[in-house]
């Protein structure tokens, strides 16, 4: 019974939008996340998402100056996705710039970015809700995210984008596994190391531009850095990494996805009331969450609690010689 | 409950009459012509945030030279759980619709959480030996989560956890004075106090290890303050926009000065002055052209136009000086 309410999920038109959009963008965050993890920059995707929350404010903006409606999905979506996509880029820039011209320290020129952009966006959030009211609406799922009203035209939206993620990083593979160990090595190779940067700063913001529909501004960063952790534990190969990071990207968007309904409708069944729903892009971060607590207690070799147990067997055989 | 007096004294007024008339009415108020129960809206936003840009400033300025400022990134975003928790414990009691818990509350839960998180993330750095920005990334963002799911749970008002996020500076009421106020009190009291300390502690921890010292004292002290001053803006500004007080100001006084003390005084400056003209930007000239934009939205604007002015004023100065050194040899 359990197995056909899992394939249920993929199939049932309405259920089928938030899965496989979730997957889809986790899929893509987990392995761009591996790239920030192992470059130690897996703070970026948190400063990268809030200035992201400006850019989907002027999309809307410019989606009412238009006049488009809240019923035209797909020419919303897009436009909110170019603008978080321009005002990502350019949080990326600034912080570069805060760091070399300016000689800002890096947690410093994060923090002062991350917040001046959301309050940006926080501002023009004000605007939008006085002179586009409708909008208003769907505009602040933005924030936390709204899995449950994907629908088809979202996952062909995201599905693109994360075709796009996966097959520049598997174009550039070689490049990027040289470049992230040993970024002087890839230099004297005469890998282009700066256009590289580029573009994993266009990953980077891809898919965290991917993301904000279904886990919002505020949450998108964990699923940069959950799955990432969690694959680190078990393996020391990149290629294996970011198999592993996708993978636990995957099933974390899955059963975030699966628990938030299901729960859901035993709350309903426990207290009908109340009306109690549980939020999915919440229910995927913390599924994240779960995974990677697991993997940095009980993976073998390097998680912690395994690493108490070698070390108390080793300390009984040294009292028992 | 008392009502605020009927009649505005900055209705209609411009921009220069808004400071004008708020200057002269500070002035009444300090001298004692003016009583605490007289003041309309508009000064106590304006005092507000006016209170939290000194106290950010304070511990921004610290922060900054100490590298520490994802902490409060991590912590304002935790802070959410603690605001949760006061809601949910109090909700038995007060039941009413939009009604806040007392700040007493919030503060105690907003402390709790900042010592788990920071707690956690050291257990997460120290003994299970992951990296400090994906541990510091882990546990914020899943504190977060949790903190959303359960504002969606438990209070099932959406409402909230916009607010505490965005902040709704229009909705402030005295008590939010007097409470932002006295955690300046306490922050300028424990910067003067321990001035040295600090000071030490930030440019040469192991000195002042040596010395008897501890810097981690002082950085869980820091840690305090920074919880202290988030949940007591959070309903002025929200959690994530205080973090631009902390670092707009201190970063825009970095620019043009070396000195730890001439730095704070600089950036509580600045910081006030961001909010003072955030607040009549918004109210005397935006409203003007039938714009109404969130108040800390613009005052965090104001932050971000004074510190690129600021750098593009002191790159110049840089530049004018090196070409005139060139003419004089």
């Amino acid at each position: 019974m359990s197995g056909e309410s899992l394939f249920s999920f993929f199939t049932d038109p309405i259920l089928r939008g938030p899965t496989i959009g979730c997957m889809l963008m986790s899929l893509a965050a987990g392995l761009v996340g591996v790239i920030l993890f192992l470059r130690k920059q897996s703070l970026i995707g948190e400063v990268l998402s809030h200035a992201a929350y400006p850019g989907v404010m002027l999309g809307v903006l410019v989606a009412g100056l238009f006049s488009i409606t809240e019923n035209e999905e797909s020419l919303l979506s897009i436009l909110i996705l170019a603008g978080a996509f321009l005002t990502g880029s350019l949080g990326l820039w600034a912080i570069q710039l805060l760091q070399k011209k300016m000689r800002v320290s890096n947690d410093a020129a994060l923090c002062f970015v991350l917040s001046t952009f959301f309050g940006v966006g926080v501002t023009l959030a004000s605007d939008v809700q006085f002179s586009f009211t409708p909008l208003y609406r769907q505009v602040m799922t933005y924030l936390y995210g709204q899995a449950a009203t994907m629908t088809d035209v979202h996952i062909v939206i995201y599905g693109t984008l994360a075709c796009v993620v996966v097959l520049i990083i598997l174009w550039f593979y070689k490049e990027l596994q040289v470049m992230t160990f040993d970024a002087e090595y890839a230099k004297s190779l005469g890998i282009p190391v700066k256009s590289l940067d580029l573009i994993v700063f266009v990953l980077v913001t891809l898919s965290v531009v991917i993301g904000i529909r279904s886990v919002g501004v505020v949450l998108m960063s964990a699923m940069l850095i959950a799955p990432a952790v969690a694959a680190r534990q078990f393996t020391h190969h990149l290629s294996v990494m970011l198999a592993l990071a996708a993978f636990f990207g995957m099933t974390s968007g899955f059963f975030g996805n699966y628990f938030s309904v299901r729960l859901t409708e035993s709350l309903a069944l426990a207290y009908p009331a109340t009306r109690m729903i549980l939020p999915t892009g919440p229910m995927i971060v913390l599924v994240a969450g779960a995974i990677s607590a697991a993997a940095l207690l009980c993976a073998p070799e390097r998680g912690w609690l395994v690493r108490l147990w070698r070390a108390s067997v080793l300390a009984s055989e040294e009292r028992g010689r | 409950m008392e009502r605020g007096p009927l009649f505005n004294p900055y209705h209609g007024e411009t921009f220069w009459g808004f400071l004008l008339e708020f200057g002269r009415r500070m002035g009444a108020l300090l001298i004692g012509r003016l009583s605490f129960d007289q003041l309309v809206s508009d000064e106590i936003q304006v005092l507000v945030l006016i209170g939290i840009s000194i106290s950010s400033s304070l511990i921004g300025t610290f922060l900054i030279l100490r590298r520490m400022t994802m902490l409060a990134n991590s912590l304002s975003h935790t802070i959410l759980i603690g605001i949760v928790l006061a809601f949910f414990l109090t909700s038995a009691s007060l039941r009413g619709q939009g009604e806040i818990p007392p700040m007493e509350i919030m503060l105690v839960a907003a402390l709790a959480t900042g010592f788990f998180t920071a707690f956690l993330t050291e257990f997460l750095t120290k003994t299970v030996k992951l990296r400090e920005d994906a541990s510091m990334g882990l546990v914020f963002t899943n504190l977060f989560a949790l903190g959303v799911m359960l504002v969606t749970l438990l209070t099932r008002n959406a409402h909230i956890g916009t607010e505490a996020v965005m902040g709704n500076a229009d909705a402030l009421h005295k008590s939010d004075l007097s409470w932002v106020y006295l955690i300046v009190s306490c922050n300028l009291l424990l910067f003067a106090l321990f001035f040295k300390e600090f000071k030490l502690t930030t440019f040469d921890p192991a000195l002042a290890y040596a010395m008897g010292f501890s810097p981690s004292l002082f950085n869980y002290l820091l840690m305090t303050q920074i919880s202290a001053t988030t949940i007591t803006s959070f309903r002025a500004v929200g959690v994530l926009l205080v973090l631009a007080f902390m670092t707009g100001p201190p970063l825009a006084a970095r620019l043009f000065t070396h000195d730890l003390k001439i730095m704070l005084v600089w950036a509580v400056l600045l910081g006030s002055c961001c909010a003072l003209m955030g607040v009549a930007v918004t109210r005397h000239i935006l409203t003007i052209y039938g714009a109404a934009l969130s108040t800390s939205g613009v005052v965090v604007c104001t932050i971000l136009f004074v510190y690129l002015s600021t750098a593009a004023i002191t790159r110049v100065a840089i530049i004018w000086h090196r070409l005139v050194g060139n003419a004089s040899i």
